[in-house]
C-alpha cells in the first residue's frame, strides 16, 4: 500500500488543481493525462505481455471515429462509447488472434501494418467522411474554461480507472501468466498458461482503453481526420513514454507520460524543425542510461552506480 | 505392479526426412523413477516434448492413465498434471524467486487462484527446494545449479502427477548432483513419477530401477540398469567401445 500513497497526493492535487489553471496549462495537462492513459494501455501487451504493439493508435482512431459518426448522427457522447469499446474490443480479437501468432518484429510490423490498412479504409470511408474528416458537434459549458475542465476529469477518471486495473493485474494471475509469456512461451504453456487466450485478452484490454481514450479525444478535439487519429507516430510516443518511465510497472509509463509530454510542449514548440532530432537523442539516451526506466533508477534509492553500470552495460 | 500412468504407442515424429523419434513404445508405471538415455541427438528431449505437447506427434498416441493426451495443447497437458523442466533452463527473468515459483501455483493442477494462496504454496515448494533464503532475488543473478532447482520448482508447484526431468543434473558438479539426487529421490516418495532424461550415467543409474535407451530415434533396450549395461547393442550404440573395454577390465 505505501507505494501507493505518493501517486494519491499526486491524483489529489490533479483533483483540485484546474481553477486554479490557465486555458493553456489546463489543455497541456489534459494532453498529458490522455497520453498516460494510452501507455499505461499499451503498458499491458507491450509491457507485461512483451508484444511490441506498434500499431495500437489503430484503436485509438477506432474508439475516435466511432463516436465521430455517431454523435453526427444525433446520439450522445457516452452512449457512444459502447459501441466504440465493442468495436475496438472485436476488432483485437479477430486481428489479434492471426497477428498474435508472429513474435517480437513480426508482430510489431503486423500490427504497424493493421494500422495503416485501416487508416486507408477510413479514408476512403463516405459515412467516415473520407479524407477529409469529421466535425463534431461542440460541448456546451458556462464557459470555455468549464469546457475544458469537464475532458480534464473525463480523461483522469479513465486514466484512474486503467491504473487500478494495473495494479491489480500486479498481484493477479493475468498478470503473473503475462510476465511469464513476455520472457519465454514455451516456459510459459510448459506453465500451464494458455498463452494464446492471454495474449488476446490482454491486446484486447488495451485495445478497450485506448478507444475510449480515442473517444474522449475526438469530442475533445471535435474535428478529426484519418491522419490525425490513425498516426503511427502516437504509437511511437507511447512506446517511448513506456520505456522512458519503466515498462510494466503501473506507475512507469506516467511518469514517462508527464516528462515526454512536458519536453514535447516546452521545447518542440521552439524547435519546430528539428523534434525529430529530440525525440531520436531521447531514445538513445533512455536505452543506454535507463533501459528499464526511470521509474528503475530511483527504487531503493537513487544510485549513481547503477547509472554508471547501465551505460557500461548498454553503450555500444 | 502399480497401474501404467504413461502410455506411448508407436509414438513417432518426422522432421521433413529426418526421423528424430521411431515409433516407439513406452510403459511409465506409477510412483517409479523411469530413464531414458542415448546420446547427443537420439530424439530423447523430443520424445519430452511430444510428450508435454511442446511438437504435434506425426503418428502414434499416447496415453496419461486412460486419457489420450496426444493432439492435446501443452497448456491443457500440463494441467492434467504433467510437468517438465526445461535442459536450458528458462527462468522468467525479471521476476523473483517466488515470483517464478507462483507461475506453476497460479497455473497448474492445484489451481490456486487468490495470490495468497499462490504464494503460501510457492514458499513451501521453496523451503523443499532450498531456495527459501533467496525467495525475494531475481532469478537474474542465481547461478546454474540455482537455476536447475527452480525449474525443478517451478515443475513441482504444478503439482504433477508424472515430472519429466530434461538433463537437471548436466552442468552441475558432484556435490550439486549429490543434491539434486537426494531431491529427487524425495519428490519420488512423495508419489510423484519421474522420468529423467541424462547424459550422465551415474545419476540415471542410481536413481532409477527402469530405463530405456534411444539411438538415432529407436528405442534399443529396455530394462534394468544392471541389464542395460550388460546390452551389447547399447554398449557398442551408446557407450561406445572405450567403455566397453574399460568395463571389462574393471
Amino acid at each position: 500500500m505505501k507505494k501507493h500513497l505518493i501517486p494519491l497526493g499526486f491524483l489529489v492535487l490533479l483533483v483540485i488543481l484546474p481553477p486554479f489553471l490557465s486555458g493553456y496549462w489546463l489543455r497541456i495537462l489534459t494532453g498529458v493525462i490522455m497520453f498516460a492513459t494510452l501507455t499505461e494501455a499499451i503498458n499491458i501487451i507491450a509491457g507485461y505481455a512483451g508484444y511490441p504493439a506498434f500499431g495500437n493508435v489503430v484503436f485509438f482512431g477506432m474508439g475516435a471515429y466511432v463516436t465521430a459518426v455517431l454523435m453526427n448522427h444525433g446520439f450522445g457522447f457516452f452512449l457512444t462509447l459502447i459501441p466504440s469499446i465493442l468495436s475496438a474490443v472485436v476488432f483485437s480479437v479477430i486481428i489479434g488472434l492471426p497477428v498474435l501468432r508472429l513474435r517480437g518484429h513480426y508482430f510489431a510490423i503486423a500490427s504497424l501494418g493493421v494500422n495503416v490498412a485501416v487508416m486507408e479504409i477510413v479514408n476512403n470511408l463516405k459515412i467516415a467522411g473520407a479524407a477529409e474528416g469529421l466535425t463534431l458537434p461542440l460541448k456546451k459549458g458556462a464557459s470555455p474554461h468549464a469546457v475544458y475542465s469537464y475532458f480534464y476529469y473525463l480523461f483522469l477518471v479513465v486514466l484512474v480507472l486503467s491504473v487500478i486495473f494495473t495494479i491489480w493485474l500486479e498481484k493477479n494471475r493475468f498478470g503473473f501468466g503475462l510476465r511469464a509469456i513476455r520472457v519465454d512461451e514455451d516456459g510459459a504453456l510448459a506453465m500451464g498458461i494458455n498463452t494464446p487466450l492471454y495474449k488476446t485478452l490482454a491486446w484486447a484490454y488495451s485495445a478497450m482503453f485506448t478507444a475510449i481514450v480515442g473517444s474522449i479525444y475526438a469530442y475533445w478535439i471535435s474535428y478529426i481526420d484519418p491522419e490525425t487519429v490513425f498516426e503511427p507516430i502516437i504509437s511511437v510516443k507511447m512506446f517511448v513514454m513506456m520505456l522512458l518511465g519503466g515498462a510494466s510497472t503501473v506507475y512507469g509509463p506516467l511518469i514517462g507520460a508527464v516528462l515526454l509530454e512536458l519536453i514535447t510542449e516546452l521545447v518542440w514548440s521552439k524547435f519546430v524543425n528539428i523534434h525529430g532530432i529530440v525525440l531520436g537523442a531521447i531514445i538513445i539516451l533512455t536505452v543506454i542510461l535507463i533501459p528499464r526506466g526511470f521509474l528503475d533508477l530511483f527504487t531503493g534509492g537513487f544510485s549513481w552506480r547503477r547509472l554508471v553500470q547501465n551505460i557500461k552495460e548498454n553503450m555500444i | 505392479m502399480s497401474s501404467v500412468i504413461l502410455k506411448g504407442r508407436g509414438v513417432t515424429k518426422k522432421f521433413g526426412g529426418l526421423v528424430a523419434v521411431n515409433s516407439v513404445d513406452f510403459d511409465i508405471y506409477e510412483g517409479e523413477i523411469f530413464g531414458i538415455i542415448g546420446p547427443n541427438g537420439a530424439g530423447k528431449t523430443t520424445l519430452m516434448n511430444l510428450i508435454v505437447g511442446l511438437l504435434p506427434l506425426t503418428d502414434g498416441e499416447i496415453y496419461f492413465k486412460s486419457v489420450k493426451i496426444s493432439g492435446k495443447k501443452p497448456y491443457s497437458i500440463a494441467r492434467l498434471g504433467i510437468a517438465r523442466t526445461f535442459q536450458i533452463v528458462k527462468p522468467f527473468k525479471g521476476m523473483t524467486v517466488i515470483e517464478n515459483i507462483m507461475v506453476g501455483a497460479f497455473f497448474g493442477h492445484g489451481n490456486y487462484t487468490s495470490y495468497r494462496e499462490a504464494r503460501e504454496r510457492a514458499e513451501e515448494i521453496a523451503k523443499l527446494v532450498g531456495l527459501y533464503e533467496k525467495r525475494e532475488e531475481l532469478v537474474d543473478h542465481l547461478n546454474l545449479a540455482q537455476l536447475k532447482r527452480i525449474e525443478l520448482a517451478r515443475a513441482l508447484a504444478l503439482e504433477p502427477e508424472v515430472l519429466l526431468l530434461d538433463e537437471v543434473m548436466a552442468g552441475l558438479n558432484p556435490a550439486e548432483m549429490e543434491k539434486i539426487m537426494n531431491l529427487v529421490r524425495e519428490i519420488n516418495a512423495k508419489g510423484v513419477t519421474v522420468i529423467m532424461i541424462e547424459h550422465i550415467m551415474k545419476a540415471v543409474m542410481g536413481l532409477s530401477r527402469r530405463m530405456m535407451v534411444l539411438h538415432f530415434g529407436t528405442k534399443i533396450a529396455e530394462g534394468t540398469p544392471e541389464e542395460i549395461s550388460q546390452n551389447e547393442e547399447v554398449i557398442k550404440a551408446y557407450l561406445g567401445e572405450r567403455y566397453g573395454k574399460r568395463r571389462k577390465s574393471a
